[in-house]
């Protein structure tokens, strides 16, 4: 069996915005038949995680820093519902590969 | 506690400015009546809509969700503003962007995990138009605390 793929999402707080989108990545990733461990974080902390934990992927609800070592998206098509799916379908198949 | 409060006491829909400070600081205040939130919430909120500003853009309404961590916070709460004219609110996405709304709901969060819930369903009833028409039609604090207390 495949390990998990690990993937991260922060925002300003690591509270609100972040939480919704950590359900909406989960659920939605669930329905594809693709299981992920889900980490949470400020985006001020978003580097520090992203080395130490290990992770495959980071999904910011902001504007996305491209120096990241992981591929970075933006979550904010889970909170306006435009183009969800889009983004489920770019991540998905980042985390394949 | 799970349940987010809200009330017709946490709830503007005459406030008449043009600066989202004072947006926040009406409705900060209203929290802090109540007791939900600590001295402390209202610069708190402030300072991070300055680094991590809230507003967001979705096909159907635009609107703000200001917020901060929850150790300013006591209970979960909701304080909703209804305004006379848009505000500029900065963008979530683009912090170059500054995005007129007539909806700010500001959050006191407790335990993010328990609360998603009516956070997630509150960005889906903004993207209902049968919903946010309905809500910018109200006439009183009472009717719009209605409303979201049906659908949240």
């Amino acid at each position: 069996m495949k390990k998990k793929k690990k993937i991260l999402v922060a925002c300003g707080s690591g509270i609100a915005t972040s939480t919704i989108i950590m359900d909406k990545l989960k659920n939605g990733l669930k329905k594809r038949g693709v299981e992920i461990e889900l980490e949470q974080c400020k985006i001020s902390e978003a580097e520090n995680y992203i080395e130490d934990l290990k992770l495959d992927a980071v999904v910011l609800n902001g504007t996305v820093n491209s120096e990241y070592s992981v591929p970075a998206f933006s979550g904010l098509s889970f909170l306006t519902g435009v183009g969800e799916d889009k983004l489920l379908d770019e991540i998905e198949k980042e985390i394949k590969k | 506690m799970d349940k987010i409060y809200i009330d017709d006491n946490l709830i503007q829909i005459d406030l008449k400015t043009n600066k989202k400070e004072e947006v926040i600081k009406s409705l900060a205040q209203k929290m802090l009546e109540k007791n939900i939130v600590k001295n402390s919430y209202l610069d708190a909120v402030l300072k991070r809509e300055e680094d991590y500003p809230t507003a967001l853009k979705t096909n159907n309404i635009n609107f703000a969700i200001p917020h901060t961590d929850p150790e300013h916070v006591k209970k979960p709460a909701l304080a909703v503003a209804l305004l006379n004219n848009e505000v500029n609110f900065t963008s979530m996405e683009n912090y170059e962007e500054e995005i007129g709304v007539k909806l700010v709901f500001l959050m006191a969060i407790t335990e993010p995990k328990k609360q998603v819930k009516t956070l997630k369903k509150l960005i889906e009833l903004m993207q209902n138009p049968k919903i946010t028409n309905k809500i910018l039609a109200v006439k009183s604090k009472e009717q719009l605390a209605e409303i979201l207390q049906e659908n949240l």
